[in-house]
């Protein structure tokens, strides 16, 4: 098991974790666990930002940015199993410049969990756990 | 304030034009593949600039290549 390079915030208990299991056979077993992904709004654009994994995606509702967001990255992970048969070339956390982008000081966050598990790649979603933080605007 | 947004099939030249494999998958979701990143994107009609500047700093293509069609939206490689 793989633990992603992160940025550790105080009280964060939760690391990020993937991993990637190929069974007898030749089923592909990838968790990713506890990925944090920053929700961004302007306007009627809704934006998703990974942290310990550089994915993002784009929407215009809160609801369909997480959906692409996860279809995305599941297909991301199909696509690197299809190319180079390992995801090690998808565990790259997003530039410091952008962590200090979206966790600026004084920001207030709204965390979301989702949990789903795959066995089958092409047919489960490889997360164990996402947490979804929305930005959320600064108090008057 | 909403930032500049692109149209998607200028994205996708652009993308293409600097060496990006760009392949459309059902429901809007592209495959898209240059050196040892692969990735798939659901690109909606109207690229916000965020995505635009994700896609920038991962496939190492200036911003402004997006915003300036002589420069980066052909179909040839450049």
């Amino acid at each position: 098991m793989a633990k992603l390079r992160g940025k550790k915030r105080r009280g964060q208990t939760n690391a990020a974790t993937a991993f990637h299991r190929k069974s007898e056979d030749s089923t592909h077993i990838v968790g990713i666990g506890n990925l944090r992904v920053v929700i961004l709004q302007d306007g009627n654009v809704w934006f998703a930002q990974g942290l310990e994994i550089d994915y993002a995606a784009q929407a215009e509702s809160l609801a369909k940015v997480k959906k692409a967001f996860e279809d995305g990255l599941s297909k991301t992970v199909h696509e690197n199993l299809r190319a180079y048969g390992s995801i090690e070339h998808l565990l790259k956390p997003a530039p410091t410049e952008i962590w200090k982008e979206v966790l600026s000081a004084g920001t207030q966050f709204k965390r979301y969990s989702q949990i789903t598990m795959h066995r089958n790649l092409q047919q489960n979603l490889p997360f164990k756990a996402i947490d979804y933080l929305q930005k959320l605007p600064k108090a008057a | 304030m909403s930032g500049r947004k692109i149209d998607r099939q200028v994205v996708i030249a652009v993308l293409r034009a600097h060496g990006v494999g760009v392949e459309e998958g059902p429901s809007k979701l592209f495959v898209m593949e240059k050196g040892n990143r692969t990735e798939a994107q659901r690109l909606p009609d109207m690229v916000d600039e965020k995505l635009v500047r994700y896609l920038s700093r991962n496939y190492g293509i200036d911003v402004e290549k997006f915003h300036d069609l002589d420069l980066g939206a052909s179909d040839t490689p450049a």
